[in-house]
């Protein structure tokens, strides 16, 4: 459904991501782990359009060429990501950053109506706050928020940038929870995370990031149980 | 107390201008994360495309408006892809010194074209006064006030209901955020500057029948302007019309009990009260950027 070839990315004359290959196959949850500053975040922010790509880097999405388009075409097929720190619209309420999220499907009112209320079904805690300014809303609803907003765009696959930072156990294994049940309703899930217990736990598939390359990938169950993977991201010893 | 009242009604006259010059520096800081010096100066341009229009080409007035309208929006839009785009991702203080420059810009060289003279400029709305319960008015002073609210409230409707607007808004708050929802943040901050930049020039098409037509309009202006935006909080669309108003009610008082050398002071008193006492300004939000 998505993948990556010998994709290229420099910030400036630095050189981030050395040459990545990744693959997602469709309904599947695919992980991708890694230490600060290995080149998780740049690798979605590269799929998503953000960031250019070096020549000689390919993304292809549905078997579109999508190494080169912009952010905002992008989005328009169907590909969606809940980018790193929530980035929320402050200013707005819940139901107005929803229907942001939606606003490539502007045509389509009734399809927005039943997405909202789809959403809501979803995070009954948005629906109390609907009416609230989004930057009253705590951590965690930020974060409901952010996956809500993205679902809003009916995309075929997501992609979220590290959902776990700054919450509560407890409500990391609610976001978790989620994201298992944006799968089982026919969404392919891409998930960048440094808690990468909870993140292989939930994984098909793995792959390792290290200084910009892929250094492993195996099935979640495998990373959870290799020894080096639980030295290096898991902080157990020997 | 008729007295007090018609300074009064005057004061709200000027002030409601003064709103609509200072909601273009809202507007612009907002979306660009800049302040726009030259928002002044657009003041003076709008003044002098009317004055063209509708003086020396010898449009009538329902024409003249309008086409000047439109001039401001293509003056707006080359001065945004000149001195605004390429400094997008610049620091602020050479974005800022950047405006600043543009206003000189446009200063020097309505002086070149027309001169450092004033010109007269016809009432819009009629300039005969009228006798309300005692209180003198004249049209154009009630037509400003109602224009320069409407045009406020129209604005912040645009922004709430319709999908543009909301595309601004969301541009404004967070740009990436804004891409990842599909959104074309280039055209919607372009759409942003050319609105700020005509809704500038109307103020000065609404200003030009009382304070003449001079190139060195925007200096003036916009220094009010500026006081107004500052006063509302920076980042609020309806502060700056409560700004505006309670500078333009301020100085018309100031002016009759104290001394109408007192009236240009007000708003640069203005400027430094808010900033020692109340930088966040009387609406502003808690949170502070940088300029």
């Amino acid at each position: 459904m998505l993948e990556l070839r010998n994709v290229h990315v420099s910030y400036g004359s630095i050189e981030v991501l050395h040459g990545i290959n990744i693959h997602v196959e469709k309904n599947e949850i695919v992980t991708i782990i890694g230490a600060n500053g290995a080149g998780k975040s740049t690798t979605l922010n590269a799929i998503s359009g953000l960031i250019p790509k070096r020549k000689g880097s390919s993304i292809t999405y549905n078997g579109m060429d999508i190494t080169n388009m912009s952010a905002e075409t992008i989005v328009s097929k169907r590909l969606s990501l809940v980018p790193e720190g929530r980035r929320i619209f402050p200013d707005m309420t819940v139901t107005e950053n929803l229907e942001m999220g939606a606003y490539l499907r502007f045509k389509d009112k009734s399809g927005i109506q039943k997405s909202l209320e789809e959403v809501y079904e979803l995070f009954p805690r948005l629906e109390e706050r609907k009416k609230q300014v989004s930057k009253t809303l705590s951590g965690g609803e930020l974060q409901m928020l952010a996956v809500a907003r993205a679902l809003m765009a009916k995309p075929e696959m997501i992609m979220l940038d590290e959902p776990s930072t700054g919450l509560a156990p407890l409500v990391v294994k609610g976001i978790f929870d989620i994201i298992k049940n944006v799968r089982d309703s026919g969404t392919t899930v891409l998930l960048v995370e440094q808690n990468a217990k909870m993140a292989l736990g939930i994984a098909d598939r793995g792959y390792v990031l290290k200084n910009g390359q892929i250094v492993m990938e195996d099935t979640g169950k495998n990373l959870l149980n290799n020894d080096d993977v639980r030295k290096a991201y898991l902080g157990e010893k020997k | 107390m008729i007295f007090f009242l018609q300074q009064l009604v005057q004061g709200l006259a000027l002030g409601s201008i003064y709103g609509l010059i200072a909601i273009g520096y809202v507007l612009i800081y907002n979306t660009w994360g800049v302040l726009n010096f030259a928002q002044g100066d657009m003041v003076m341009v709008g003044a002098f495309t009317v004055l063209v229009t509708y003086s020396m080409w010898g449009l009538p007035m329902y024409l003249a408006i309008p086409l000047a309208i439109v001039l401001c929006l293509v003056i707006g839009y080359i001065i945004e892809l000149t001195a605004f785009r390429p400094l997008l991702n610049a620091e602020n203080q050479r974005r800022l010194i950047a405006t600043i420059g543009v206003g000189i810009f446009l200063r020097n060289l309505a002086q070149i074209i027309f001169g450092a003279d004033a010109y007269p400029f016809p009432s819009i709305f009629g300039n005969k006064s009228m006798n309300i319960g005692g209180l003198v008015v004249v049209p154009q002073d009630i037509w400003n006030t109602v224009v320069g609210i409407l045009l406020v409230v129209l604005l912040m409707i645009f922004l709430k209901r319709t999908r543009m607007g909301k595309a601004m808004r969301a541009t404004a708050q967070d740009r990436e955020a804004a891409r990842l929802m599909g959104v074309n943040v280039r055209n919607c901050m372009s759409l942003t500057f050319v609105l700020a930049s005509a809704i500038g020039g109307f103020a000065g098409m609404l200003l030009a029948p009382k304070y003449f037509v001079v190139a060195t309009h925007g200096l003036t202006f916009g220094n009010k302007g500026f006081a107004a935006a500052l006063l509302g909080g920076i980042a609020s669309n309806a502060g700056s019309m409560v700004g505006g108003i309670i500078l333009g009610i301020l100085e018309s008082l100031a002016a009759v009990y104290g001394s109408s050398l007192w009236q240009t002071a007000i708003a640069f008193l203005i400027l430094f009260l808010v900033l020692v006492v109340k930088p966040s300004g009387i609406m502003g939000k808690k949170d502070v950027r940088k300029v």
